[in-house]
């Protein structure tokens, strides 16, 4: 369902996909909602969301939420940037280009190996995960299997969206907007109802995290955390006197809105700063976001620092393997190992570990079989790997290479199940965000 | 818009910024006659000139500093360039014809792709296509290089039908794979720089492609992507994206109208979008980073080293030579991201802080005349309500003239 509004200029439909995606990988569209509620009286998700079944009095503006606000939980106003390390935290890793999921965990079946002449990993050196004969680790996952013996890890082979586009920026939307692609909304933004959530209650480290884009709330965005400060010429009042008053172009409005939550953002960030000051005077060559390792070890800073971030996005590139699969495989393998196992042994020790939930997203999984540069082109079904006390641990999804998709892992399990997952340890309101449960698959305690 | 508001437009839309020691003479000269004249600047022309020297490019792939120098040689190129518009489209086509050095690795192979859009960047499409297809940092980028014919390799097919050409629903997944069939072959030679067709490696039998059957190599591709009825108004809908901020289907069908029937000229499709521009087609776009700050440093005079700038530019998310994927930077909403508004503020204060006493914009930032410092900034109008308080707020000097650069006026054109 959509309905007309004035600022359909935002509006993927009235542009083309691409010019959509462009938008969409920013956050600050949200702003824009916000900025311009005076003149949008149906500044409610009803319009502003067009989303297949707009929930009844959940609103931008402030008004009735069908939200639960008890203080502390999700969504409720924590405009003080309250929010103690016991507060559950939802960390998301987004492994952009489609990472390789046959080769991060690994079926022990005869046809992975004979899709896979050249690229298949060695039997011997694969990484057992003790007691499941089915499945086996890429070598250099070790140190994950850590959390697979204590019980705290789960993986899902098979995830993805039905009838599946090879597209990296379809796919890409369809999980940015739990695959209602009417909507002008991220699924995890569109569930932050509270306008006044700290500056940092949800933050994309990397890049823009267009699945953050909501009604009411502007996410804060770190891209080079060593330089999220403001120069010693320009402060937050003299940067936030252009905010006002506000200007009736909506574009203009949020601008000026952008130097609200940013003066604010910088503010909540400058605890973190000054306690451990970062080195951040390298231009990095990675595409498309952090390495994992710089990127989880900001995230693990934000929950533990009591800075009020609830919700973080990990951005990283370079899974798009269409060539040199093996060597750069293994490098990423390296980071996202490492930055987990570094990730989990920080929060454990800032005392976060039993209230955070940290689950892995990529758009699609890669072929089945193997092409002629030593990779592989764009899949379907993937994997994704939820980390946390409060998961069902185990393989809980399973694919199955005999009934194949084209040539591809045929999808097994809706990303929408893991939203639900998520959304309902957050204390979140599955129906807005999703339009209804997904809940196939049970994947929490 | 007047003629001192039609001229700004152009600059900041379709060039780099322009001085106020230029602005006057391009006012006398009128909105039409200067497209023409930034039309008229191209290769040939005494003002063009190449910014970049092999020498300091070797073929290697470790060339780190170098291709830093290169990246750096480039904003230099944009702040001082006489040739604006032509290398405003080669921006452009960076960002639609998408290589990364993170993949390519050998900054001479990035320059040469660079090279190419500004000697054909206004030329005429199908050449243009035809060698970025061929186009040895794309042959990296997109893997066209390893692609053989036992095994095609589909992602230079795919993205070049689904962001560079025709545009998603235009073609199916069968095309995909003879897509990537019918290019298989094409290699780079490491050790010139220079791709190579190597018949051993291609596929050349006869393929069914966008509906036209015998398609075989990179010529009968090319041909049948240019006879696809898609092609003209998605290419269209780029250019008017990019320079007109509009995606009205009016607007951008009209342009892609005078596209296909001038043979897909791409000059002929720039002049026509700008000319619809100047005639109040224009919607508002937000600069991106890099414009915004060859814009910034043309007007004030200002120059700051090369490491502050890339570090400024990569907390802001652009640095050229390292898009973010294939489908190239994301625009409008995204730059008012807070690491970029942050991002922004400091590059703001280097370049102000930079700028010479005697620049217009400075002196003006001085006095606190803000009528003259948004023309010295190239505006074209004066400031609103919200920015001149907060400017005469501001204390003179570099932090006023850095808080202008930050203002939605200069930030949005």
């Amino acid at each position: 369902m959509s309905t007309t509004d004035p600022t359909l200029a935002f509006d993927g439909r009235s542009f083309g996909r691409r010019r959509f995606i462009q938008i969409g990988a920013g956050v600050a569209v949200t702003a824009l909602f916000a900025a311009c509620s005076n003149k949008h009286p149906l500044g409610a998700p009803s319009s502003s969301t067009s989303t297949s079944t707009p929930p009844a009095g959940t609103a931008a503006g402030g008004g009735p939420s069908s939200v639960p606000s008890t203080p502390g939980t999700f969504g409720a106003p924590t405009g003080t940037g309250a929010s103690a390390p016991s507060a559950k935290t939802l960390v998301i890793v987004q492994l952009n280009g489609g990472n390789d999921a046959l080769n991060t965990l690994v079926p022990n079946d005869g046809k992975y190996r004979d899709a896979r002449p050249t690229l298949a990993l060695a039997e011997a050196d694969l990484v057992a995960l003790k007691g499941n004969d089915r499945w086996r680790l890429h070598p250099k996952l070790a140190p994950l299997t850590t959390y697979w013996e204590s019980g705290t890890a789960a993986f899902l082979p098979g995830i993805g969206f039905n009838d599946p586009n090879h597209s990296h920026f379809v796919s890409l939307d369809r999980w940015w907007r739990a695959d209602d692609m009417a909507a002008k909304t991220g699924w995890l933004g569109r569930s932050i109802t509270d306008k006044a959530a700290a500056p940092l209650f949800a933050t994309a480290l990397g890049s823009g995290a267009p699945l953050l884009i909501g009604d009411a709330y502007q996410p804060a965005v770190v891209l080079e955390p060593a330089a999220f400060t403001l120069p010693a010429q320009l402060s937050g009042r003299a940067l936030t006197a252009l905010a006002t008053p506000r200007s009736a172009d909506p574009l203009v409005a949020l601008a000026q809105a952008s130097f609200d939550s940013t003066v604010s953002a910088v503010g909540s960030f400058a605890d973190l700063l000054n306690a451990d000051p970062l080195s951040g005077d390298t231009v990095n060559y990675r595409e498309g976001g952090f390495n994992l390792q710089e990127g989880l070890a900001l995230a693990a800073r934000l929950i533990t620092a009591d800075v009020g971030a609830r919700i973080v996005v990990v951005s990283a590139g370079g899974f798009d393997t269409h060539s040199n699969q093996l060597v750069t495989h293994a490098a990423l393998m390296t980071d996202l190992a490492a930055g987990i196992d570094a990730f989990m042994k920080a929060i454990t020790a800032g005392g976060a570990a039993d209230n955070t939930l940290l689950v892995t997203t990529s758009e699609f999984g890669r072929r089945v079989a193997e092409n002629a540069s030593g990779g592989f082109d764009h899949g379907a079904g993937g994997m994704s790997m939820m980390f946390g006390p409060m998961v069902r641990s185990g393989v809980l999804t399973d694919i199955d290479l005999n009934n194949q998709l084209d040539g591809d892992v045929r999808p097994t399990m809706d990303p929408r199940t893991m939203y639900t997952a998520c959304l309902d340890w957050l204390g979140a309101d599955v129906e807005h965000a999703l339009g209804k449960r997904y809940d196939e698959v049970k994947l929490l305690r | 818009m007047d003629d001192r508001a039609a001229i700004c437009w152009l600059h900041r839309r379709a060039g780099f910024g322009i001085t106020s020691t230029d602005l006057d003479a391009a006012i006398a000269r009128g909105p039409a006659a200067e497209i023409e004249r930034l039309l008229a600047a191209g290769p040939g022309d005494v003002s063009f000139v190449d910014p970049w020297n092999d020498a300091d490019l070797p073929l290697t792939p470790k060339d780190r500093t170098e291709s830093m120098q290169a990246i750096n040689t480039w904003l230099d190129h944009m702040i001082t360039t006489k040739t604006p518009l032509l290398d405003r489209i080669a921006w452009m086509w960076h960002g639609h014809f998408v290589s990364a050095l993170d993949k390519v690795k050998v900054g001479r192979l990035m320059v040469n792709q660079l090279r190419l859009f500004r000697t054909s960047g206004l030329g005429s499409f199908a050449p243009l296509l035809r060698a970025v297809t061929i186009d040895p940092a794309m042959l990296v980028y997109l893997d066209g290089a390893t692609s053989t014919g036992d095994h095609p390799n589909e992602n230079y097919s795919r993205e070049a039908m689904e962001l560079f050409t025709i545009g998603l629903g235009a073609y199916t997944e069968d095309d995909v794979k003879a897509g990537a069939s019918a290019l298989s072959g094409w290699t780079v030679v490491r050790t010139d720089g220079t791709s190579m067709f190597r018949p051993r490696r291609h596929d050349d039998s006869a393929k069914t492609y966008l509906g036209t059957s015998g398609v075989h190599d990179v010529d009968s591709w090319l041909a049948a992507i240019m006879a696809s009825k898609a092609l003209s108004g998605s290419i269209a809908g780029t250019v008017a994206g990019e320079l007109l901020g509009s995606s009205d289907p009016a607007v951008v069908g009209g342009l892609a109208t005078a596209f296909s029937s001038s043979s897909f000229d791409i000059t002929t499709l720039v002049r026509a979008t700008l000319q619809a521009g100047v005639a109040g087609s224009s919607q508002p776009i937000v600069l991106g980073p890099v414009a915004w700050l060859a814009i910034a440093q043309r007007v004030t005079a200002a120059v700051i080293a090369p490491k502050l700038r890339l570090v400024g530019l990569r907390a802001a998310g652009q640095i050229p030579m390292l898009p973010p994927n294939v489908a190239g930077w994301p625009g409008g909403a995204a730059w008012f991201g807070s690491s970029t508004v942050v991002a922004r503020a400091g590059l703001a204060a280097h370049v102000a802080a930079a700028a010479p006493a005697d620049n217009p914009a400075r002196a003006a930032a001085d006095r606190g005349d803000l009528a003259a410092l948004a023309a010295a900034l190239s505006l074209p109008a004066d400031f609103g309500p919200a920015t001149t308080a907060a400017l005469a707020a501001a204390s003179p000097g570099v932090p006023r003239l850095a808080l202008a650069l930050c203002a939605p006026e200069f930030v949005i054109a």
